[in-house]
């Protein structure tokens, strides 16, 4: 209620302003960047999240002139609900906003990927903050209008797997979702093994979003002589997950290693205790705990302290989409004045031209390129670990 | 009377009652028959109509239950946010679906703009573009049911809307589209509807199908209300029915002709037949009457007449006398043995049936005490085949119950092809008494207590063989835990008194040693002879402390503390130990779980076991330190003496080594015993981790396998709630420590002291670099300002003093950090250096707890002014 209720308000102030604005002379219109994110999805906090990074990022470039000499940016958020056919909807009618030069993608892979035709056929720039799915940028098409400041399942898996065989482990099962991020995730566990002969999979079980009970296929999982499980989920069946294991005796718990869906929600207040019963570690790539960029993240927090009184890293759900969604505005933000225009192939131009940027999760140098749309690098992945008391992820050392 | 009179009579009579009971007969036939074809008539409309309704709501109910229940289908739901996998998975569930009575319908699934995602077949739905249908099924989230006419055919149109759950929203709809008369086809059946019958199905008074032609006129019709779905109430549908009566009826009429026809022709057969019979009965009669004349005239009476009559009835009389007397003797007799043998027979009856009774109670009551037996119990032949087997044994292997029959025992237990050596049931069948025999059964990993006795049958001779065993795998686990916990305590009581007394002894020893030392010249060469008495006590006083750590009685301070911090301190210093070839992994729990320990002690625990890993690996391999919250359930702590369920610190410490044999683990925590060379090991470091973790209320648990590597597993109480403030302390101390990773550049001119401070410093986990010359220092400075995190100087130096020379340092970077350090000085007190913007000021000689203290402190703040 309350949540649909600041979307509403959100919504009703980017109408006011495209009608003020239309009375208003072209140097004052505002400069506009979509939201097209999961905001009607009961459990997630990564739609809040981003949401977080945009605006702190827009406040700052707006309190510093704004962009192309003096115009504002202003953010108009629309609810795909985690939905494809609604995303589609929503891309069309953000191609229709005058001046609206990117729009901004949510946590859902399958959303971003059934986009790619629209975002194509209308020349939207979409800038992927959270979703994983490799093919959201190695969509093969010329150009390329996706963008990404974020990782892809292909450096997760890796990364977790590798922290598996980091404990010894070699035997590994998994659990992943019937969907187009499920299937990235397969392919990309393919991959790794085939490079590696040494880790085994020793069963792949496959889920569809909603389903009560995982008990079967952990056990099934288990009982294959897995070692390890490589989860694949959101925060709602990752907490199943967890409460389940949990409640098995100590000697049948398997770790798990998770991908970072579990993150997009408030995880631990759905699992409770149950997740120190459990040996659980997930893939990140940024956390406010580590204050690698103390100049960056004190900046950060002035911002953020003002407009939503975040003064530390205590209070900052889902915490890669803040950093992510924040480096991407600012990115952004060059490309509009390195053009001069709202033109958005003009814009998908720039991004690939900008030389570099000092950002809060790293150095961007440069951020994008013609062949690559990924601003991260494998490197910027850790595994982190749930702090029960405050839902904190912390890196493990 | 006249013989003439007497026919007429009976043939008038005859006529007239042939006459009138052939009048009501038929009269009563034709108004019965036409009633009950009326009525079968009403029946039959009712029941056909039953019939057809109920085919059609069953149908409907059918079409609903699949097509409401398949848009509840998580893979449906998922396939709404998952586009692509429409191909994969969609599509063919909808195509694999079979409609109840195999009726062709459309079957989609569309989106929440009504757009189609997935179908059964090609075809283009008549539907796109209905409001209504996606104002019902996707915004007000209700199923939707409508019939149309499209091109002479109504459709019927059933949209169940696809909740997605994490929404709690309609996200598009299941619809499925078929003919009505797809539904009425099942009643196209060749020649049962025609002119005389009439089925419809409306809605409400609309009729939307129509099978027979028959009309209102001289028809028994009903109407009946269909019972349908939830989905397709609001489209009131019902069933209309009728049957022709005209058509019914004729038969009738046709029959009321012949019946006439034939009635006429019974009344003149009548009249000839009464006619013969008259003559032939009256002559009989007349000629009887004449002979009750003769009696009565007589006035024989007439048991005489009878009795004294030759005639067919006379002998039929006294016949039929005689046969009732003879019957009622019989009946007599006949009941008298009935009673008899009757109570015979209950008297048997009950007997048997309290026999009967008893044995199944006997039965059910040894069958529950044979199944409730948690041991496992079996009866066996000779040879071994398991006749019968309780619950238990069932229960063991996991197999249904019967499925153990007829299998040998040592298959079933041993997984062999004959019985093993020494089996106590083979000695009981050969002794013909109860044998009993413990035996360790490799293929469960369990040992039972077995005890097999001879059953003989009543003349004595072996006919089976009752083989009960016992698990008492638990009760030997917790005997041998019990038994090392027992030595243990038992040989550190006697080393614990032992070594008192030796220390006394060697005090005086060393004392003594010491003091002729002292009084022999070092040119004698007795001193040599005393000084290796001394270097030997010495020796030897090291040992007497080994052993009282490993009796529990040596000092320690228990404090709490948070375990990963103090694991984590001890393999940072043990890394620099331990051989490069030696790869140390650790995934150590981070949380504010807190422990009563000595972190002394802590480390020489581990310590003592990395020593142990080294040496097992010889010196190449990989130790993997494990550390993480655990509860340990009641089974768990069974086999831990003095141990209780609950929330413990496990520490587990793993080596890829040569792990250990049986023998050698029975007595690893012995005193004195090693496996090492002499010289190489005294035997006690693992009986002072043994008596340390004791010390600590804890556990230590040793899992080993040749060839295998060895696996250390370490319990710690986790202590409660009100210790929470001391920890807290505890652990940010900890945790200041833990972060020491930054780099350090110290500056003092004399070598020897630079050095050893250096030293200090990166022990404690900085990099460090030394400069002797405040010229060269500053000139690193101002190559690299940024690369260190704090400066520590000298304040007395030559060329530039240590506040000249942090000066010039904060004119190249204003925030950095400098410690001043000085053994006296008049030049600069520390209120001086303050307001220079020097941090620290430290009067030397420094203490290393002072020192690790200002460093932390100074970087901390720093860096908390950075942030701020």
């Amino acid at each position: 209620m309350k949540k649909s209720s600041l979307i509403n308000s959100l919504l009703f102030l980017s109408l006011l302003t495209l009608t003020i604005s239309s009375q208003a002379s072209p140097q004052d219109d505002p400069v506009y960047i979509g939201f097209d994110a999961e905001q009607g999805h009961m459990t997630s906090t990564s739609d809040d999240a981003i949401k977080t990074g945009i605006l702190i990022a827009i406040d700052e470039i707006n309190r510093k002139g704004g962009v192309l000499g003096g115009r504002q940016l202003k953010l108009i958020i629309k609810d795909n609900r985690s939905v494809p056919a609604r995303g589609i909807k929503n891309i069309k009618e953000f191609a229709e906003i005058k001046d609206l030069v990117a729009v901004i993608g949510g946590k859902f892979s399958p959303v971003m990927i059934a986009e790619l035709d629209i975002i194509h056929q209308t020349q939207m720039v979409l800038i992927d903050v959270w979703g994983a799915a490799d093919i959201i940028t190695d969509n093969r098409r010329e150009p390329n209008y996706c963008f990404r400041v974020s990782l892809k399942d292909s450096w997760a898996i890796e990364t977790m797997i590798e922290s598996a065989r980091s404990r010894g482990i070699k035997k590994i099962g998994a659990l992943l979702p019937v969907t187009a991020w499920g299937r990235s995730n397969e392919k990309a566990i393919m991959a790794y093994l085939k490079t590696h002969p040494d880790i085994t999979l020793k069963k792949l079980e496959w889920y569809t979003w909603g389903e009560k009970s995982f008990l079967e296929k952990y056990e099934a999982i288990r009982q294959s002589a897995a070692q390890a499980l490589i989860l694949v989920t959101n925060e709602m069946e990752g907490s199943v997950v967890v409460k389940e294991v949990a409640r098995l005796s100590p000697t049948n718990r398997m770790p798990i290693i998770s991908h970072w869906g579990i993150t997009g929600g408030n995880f631990t207040k759905l699992t409770g205790e149950s997740i120190d019963k459990v040996d659980l570690t997930v893939v990140q790539t940024y956390s406010f705990y580590d204050q690698s960029r103390p100049e960056k993240l004190k900046q950060f927090y002035q911002t953020a302290g003002r407009l939503f009184n975040i003064n530390g890293p205590e209070n900052i759900p889902s915490p890669v989409g803040v950093a992510h969604a924040y480096d991407a505005v600012h990115i952004l933000a060059l490309a509009i004045n390195k053009t001069g225009t709202t033109n958005r192939p003009e814009i998908r131009e720039a991004l690939e031209n900008i030389e570099q940027y000092d950002g809060l999760i790293k150095h961007y140098s440069p951020p994008f390129t013609e062949q690559n749309h990924t601003a991260l690098l494998p490197e910027n992945l850790f595994m982190g670990r749930f702090r029960l008391k405050d839902d904190a992820i912390l890196r493990i050392q | 009377m006249k013989i003439e009179k007497l026919s007429h009579k009976i043939t008038f009579t005859a006529t007239c009652i042939t006459l009138t009971i052939t009048f009501i007969f038929g009269a009563i036939s034709y108004l019965y028959t036409k009633n009950n074809i009326v009525d079968q008539i009403s029946k039959r409309v009712n029941y056909e109509s039953n019939l057809f309704s109920k085919q059609t709501e069953n149908l409907l109910a059918a079409i609903d239950r699949d097509i409401s229940s398949m848009s509840k289908n998580l893979l449906v739901v998922n396939a709404l946010i998952d586009t692509k996998g429409m191909e994969l998975y969609m599509n063919p569930l909808l195509r694999g679906y079979t409609p109840p009575g195999d009726i062709p319908i459309l079957l989609t699934l569309v989106d929440f703009e009504g757009k189609p995602v997935a179908s059964n077949q090609d075809a283009k739905p008549s539907y796109l573009g209905n409001k209504k249908l996606l104002q019902a099924a996707v915004d007000s989230h209700t199923p939707y049911a409508e019939i149309s006419k499209i091109k002479n055919n109504h459709m019927l149109l059933l949209a169940y809307p696809i909740i997605y759950e994490a929404t709690g929203l309609s996200e598009g709809a299941l619809v499925l589209e078929t003919a009505l008369d797809n539904i009425f086809l099942l009643y196209e059946i060749p020649g049962q509807f025609n002119d005389y019958n009439s089925l419809g199905l409306n809605r409400g008074t609309e009729l939307l199908i129509k099978r027979g032609k028959g009309s209102e006129n001289n028809f028994h019709f009903t109407n009946k209300a269909l019972i349908v779905p939830e989905i397709l109430k609001e489209l009131q549908l019902n069933i209309s029915y009728g049957l022709s009566l005209t058509d019914a009826l004729l038969p009738v009429r046709k029959i009321t002709y012949i019946y006439i026809a034939l009635a006429l022709l019974i009344t003149f057969l009548t009249i000839l037949a009464s006619r013969l019979a008259a003559k032939r009965i009256a002559m009989p009669i007349i000629s009887l009457s004449q002979m009750a004349n003769q009696i009565a005239e007589t006035g024989s009476p007439r048991t005489d007449i009878i009795t004294n009559e030759n005639g067919e009835a006379g002998v039929l009389a006294r016949s039929f006398q005689k046969m009732l007397v003879r019957l009622d003797e019989a009946q007599q007799q006949l009941e008298k043995k009935v009673d008899e043998k009757t109570e015979a027979l209950i008297t048997e009856k009950i007997e048997r049936t309290k026999t009967e009774e008893a044995l199944e109670v006997s039965k059910i009551q040894w069958g529950k005490t044979f199944n409730s037996m948690d041991d496992i119990v079996m009866i066996q032949d000779k040879d071994l085949r398991i006749i019968m087997a309780n619950k238990a044994t069932h229960r063991l292997f996991g197999v249904a119950p019967g499925q153990l029959k007829n299998k040998y025992c040592y298959k079933v237990f041993q997984d062999r092809n004959v019985a093993c050596k020494n089996c106590p049931d083979v000695l009981a069948i050969k002794n013909g008494k109860t044998f009993n025999s413990i035996m360790t059964n490799e293929k469960l990993g369990k040992i039972f207590d077995v005890t097999c006795s001879p059953i003989f049958d009543e003349k004595g001779n072996f006919s089976q063989i009752v083989h009960v065993s016992k698990d008492i795998t638990k009760q030997k686990r917790l005997e041998n835990e019990l038994f090392q916990a027992h030595k243990m305590e038992a040989i550190g009581t006697m080393a614990g008194g032992i070594a008192h007394d030796y220390n006394n002894i060697l005090a005086i020893i060393m004392c003594n040693a010491d003091l002729a030392l002292r009084q022999i010249p070092s040119y004698n060469p007795v001193n040599e002879n005393i000084r290796q008495i001394f270097e030997a006590s010495l020796r030897a006083r090291d040992l007497v402390k080994q052993i009282l750590a490993f009796s529990r009685q040596s000092e320690q301070k228990m404090v709490p503390l948070s375990p990963s911090t103090v694991i984590q301190q001890s393999l940072k210093l043990l890394r620099s130990t331990v051989p490069t070839t030696v790869e140390i992994k650790q995934d150590i729990y981070h949380d504010s779980c807190t422990i009563m320990a000595d972190g002394t002690q802590l480390h020489q625990v581990l310590m003592n076991l990395f020593t142990n890993a080294v040496h097992a690996m010889d010196e190449k391999g990989t130790i993997v330190v494990h550390g993480r919250i655990t509860d340990l359930d009641n089974d768990t702590v069974a086999f831990m003496p003095g141990f209780h369920a609950g929330t413990y610190f496990e520490l587990s410490i793993a080596d890829s080594g040569q792990g250990m044999d049986k023998k050698t683990h029975e007595r690893i925590f012995d005193p004195f015993f090693t496996t090492k060379k002499v010289d190489e090991g005294t035997g006690m470091g693992l009986s002072i981790v043994h008596g340390i973790i004791k010390n600590h209320n804890g556990f230590i648990q040793v899992n080993s396998k040749k060839g295998r590597g060895t696996k250390f597993t370490i319990y710690f109480p986790i202590i409660d709630e009100p210790h929470a403030e001391k920890i807290e302390n505890q652990i940010e101390e900890n945790a200041e420590h833990s972060q020491s990773t930054e780099h350090i550049l110290i500056i003092d001119d004399e070598e020897a002291m630079a050095l050893a401070f250096g030293k200090i410093i990166q022990n404690l986990g900085y990099n460090v670099t030394v400069k002797t010359s405040s010229r060269e220092a500053l000139e690193l400075f101002k190559s690299a300002p940024e690369a260190f995190d704090l400066v520590i100087t000298d304040q007395t130096m030559p060329h530039l003093s240590g506040a000249e020379m942090s000066t010039e340092f904060m004119k190249i970077r204003p925030e950095v950090p400098i410690i001043l350090c000085t053994g006296f000085s008049n030049k600069i007190s520390k209120e001086q250096a303050k307001i220079m913007g020097i941090r620290e000021f430290l009067l030397k000689p420094v203490d290393i707890e002072t020192l690790t203290k200002t460093i932390r402190n100074t970087l901390d703040v720093s860096r908390m002014d950075a942030v701020a």
